[in-house]
């Protein structure tokens, strides 16, 4: 990332440096314990991957070759509809990542540019929401989505209660007010209404917090468990995440790991890839969510 | 990208806003921009969290509506031996599960940020941030595989090499359940833990290990001399965010062991999903929750007086 690296000593006696070098080099032990490490993380995934190609029989065994009926259980997913499941948690998750960004950038955007009153209040009550823990109050948000607004069974009741988070808000508040006023001004000289000031100016410079905010919230999106658990019955409005137990072929007694290890596979795709190619992104989005 | 001494905007330095007078942009614009926003947390943050601290005073089992009955789900409460099994269980996990990740992220990162490669750094920083996106359902189904009984990962390993004879059902004897929770992901290295810590790390002036390092301090005596005292800030951070964390959790509880066996893994959170949702005692859930509340709000105040003190800098 930036130049946190740290600097070598230069002054050192030549003789000392020479073998503090060599030394150091590689730091070799270092990789084989970090690859120790990585073998004990990475043996249960590997571990899917390997019983996601295998019959249950092959799996109790502990065979650790891949097995031959990887064609059966991607037949058995796909008949389990894993398609829908996975369109399901994309479009889901791309709703509640689009609702957040876009009341979090008008939200914040109100609390820096504009002058009106009871500003502070306002600001007061979107960071005592940051308080509320979400998960012990699930039962009287279960009750309120579920009873009161009879939500069960929708998309809606997946995604509206999540939009709900004063953390965007208050992250484009911060990102909003670091940016120089002397732009809000040259904009307000040359006429611009706030409008235009947003799509022209802001947003085209908040190009990296946007896109950083974006990832993580995708991913978190993703991940979400609990929720759906509760609200979704009906497994056409499913999410993959609660979905998984279902990947079962239902014909042997017991679950066929096979499948449910293969849709597994299949859910941590995405989520991994995004990180993979927007590792930026995301490890700038985890620092500003830390940091609120 | 580091985060660190911005200031919060004070009145003085805060860029000039549209005047909400001359018909430039009518009063209610702000409003417009804000209120979408303020109406979902009010009706799913501050609503949800007004109306269970409420219930909690009623009986309020579906589909009946509350019926005021005072502190009797409080009373009941303490009066129920698994909800104050549950809480002992919470608090092993909780301090178990926090010096697994304090030490081990500590570890993890004291050792990349000891290579002298950048390119190596940034690799293996990468590869212990992915079990970060992986959903953690898919990691708790291959922890079931590990644990289970018959063919299970662990016991096959175990009486592979001869240090076990007999496999053992480790989610299912009372005595090695919890510690079982406990050490799902294990070496549990990677997490948000590992990137603050690292990022700290990689913060520290580099004078100061030049120095050390001129003076003969071995490398070692370096990690609990300078950088462990160096970077406090993060770690009690973490040790927080930890703490915070393992007092809500549910999630293992429920995929794996449902709380057993002999509710040795019940934890307050999961109990409430059970009073809530399997038994529709609402109202006894909602004083569950509570009392989660009440207990989750102490430690946020450690964060928030953490956070006024500065006593923490996290970049990435």
């Amino acid at each position: 990332m930036t130049a946190l690296s740290r600097r070598r000593a230069v002054d050192h006696p030549p003789l000392l440096r020479i073998v503090r070098d060599q030394l150091s080099a590689n730091r070799w032990y270092i990789h084989i314990l970090l690859w120790i490490a990585v073998i004990f993380m990475g043996f249960p995934l590997f571990y899917a991957a390997l019983v996601s190609t295998q019959n249950n029989a092959q799996m109790f065994r502990l065979q650790m070759i891949p097995g031959n009926s990887f064609s059966f259980n991607l037949q058995t997913v796909l008949d389990r509809n894993i398609a829908r499941l996975m369109f399901n948690t994309f479009a889901v998750a791309t709703m509640v990542t689009l609702g957040k960004v876009v009341l979090s950038i008008f939200s914040g955007m109100a609390l820096v540019y504009f002058r009106f009153p009871g500003k502070s209040l306002v600001f007061g009550f979107i960071l005592a929401a940051l308080m509320v823990p979400g998960e012990v109050t699930i039962i009287a948000l279960f009750r309120l989505v579920a009873l009161e607004l009879g939500w069960g069974n929708t998309w809606t009741a997946l995604v509206v209660p999540a939009v709900a988070s004063p953390t965007g808000v208050f992250l484009f508040r911060q990102h909003f007010a670091s940016i120089t006023p002397e732009l809000s001004e040259a904009a307000q000289l040359d006429g611009a209404g706030p409008l235009q000031f947003l799509l022209r100016v802001l947003l085209p410079l908040s190009r990296n917090t946007v896109t950083a905010l974006v990832v993580i919230m995708f991913i978190g999106a993703w991940n979400s468990y609990l929720w759906p658990l509760l609200i979704v019955t009906n497994p056409d409005l499913q999410v993959i995440q609660v979905g998984l137990s279902t990947l079962d072929d239902g014909v042997e007694i017991g679950r066929t790991w096979g499948p449910i290890m293969l849709g597994a596979v299949i859910a941590s795709i995405p989520p991994i890839a995004i990180f993979v190619l927007m590792q930026k992104q995301f490890l700038q989005g985890f620092a500003l969510t830390r940091h609120k | 990208m580091t985060q660190k001494s911005k200031p919060m905007p004070s009145a003085k330095t805060e860029p000039s806003r549209w005047k909400l007078r001359s018909g430039f942009v009518p009063i209610y614009v702000p409003f417009l921009f804000l209120i979408p926003a303020l109406l979902l947390l009010l009706s799913f943050r501050y609503i949800p969290a007004v109306s269970a601290i409420f219930h909690s005073f009623t009986y309020w089992n579906i589909p009946e509506p509350g019926e005021f009955i005072g502190l009797q789900n409080y009373q009941a409460l303490i009066d129920d031996p698994i909800f104050i099994k549950s809480l002992g269980n919470i608090l092993k996990y909780m301090v178990g599960r926090t010096a697994l990740v304090l030490v081990m992220a500590f570890v993890g990162a004291e050792l990349v940020y000891n290579l002298t490669s950048d390119r190596w750094r940034n690799i293996w920083r990468m590869v212990f941030t992915i079990p970060m996106v992986i959903p953690f359902t898919v990691n708790l189904l291959v922890w079931q595989q590990v644990y289970a009984g018959r063919q299970g990962m662990l016991n096959e390993f175990l009486t592979g090499i001869g240090a076990m004879a007999r496999p053992y059902p480790w989610l299912g004897r009372p005595d090695t359940a919890l510690p079982a929770l406990i050490f799902i992901g294990f070496p549990a290295v990677a997490g948000f833990g590992f990137l603050i810590i690292l990022a700290a790390l990689q913060n520290l002036s580099s004078e100061v290990n030049d120095a050390a390092l001129i003076d003969g301090c071995s490398r070692l005596r370096r990690v609990f001399a300078i950088d462990l005292p160096a970077i406090r800030g993060p770690l009690a951070l973490i040790l927080i965010l930890s703490l915070n964390q393992g007092m809500q959790e549910f999630a293992p509880m429920l995929v794996m062991t449902q709380g057993g066996p002999i509710n040795t893994t019940m934890s307050p959170a999961y109990y409430l999903y059970i009073q809530g949702f399997t038994y529709g005692k609402h109202g006894y859930a909602s004083a569950i929750g509570a009392v989660l509340m009440l207990m989750t709000l102490v430690l946020s105040m450690f964060i928030l007086r953490m956070r006024y003190r500065r006593a923490y800098d996290v970049a990435v």
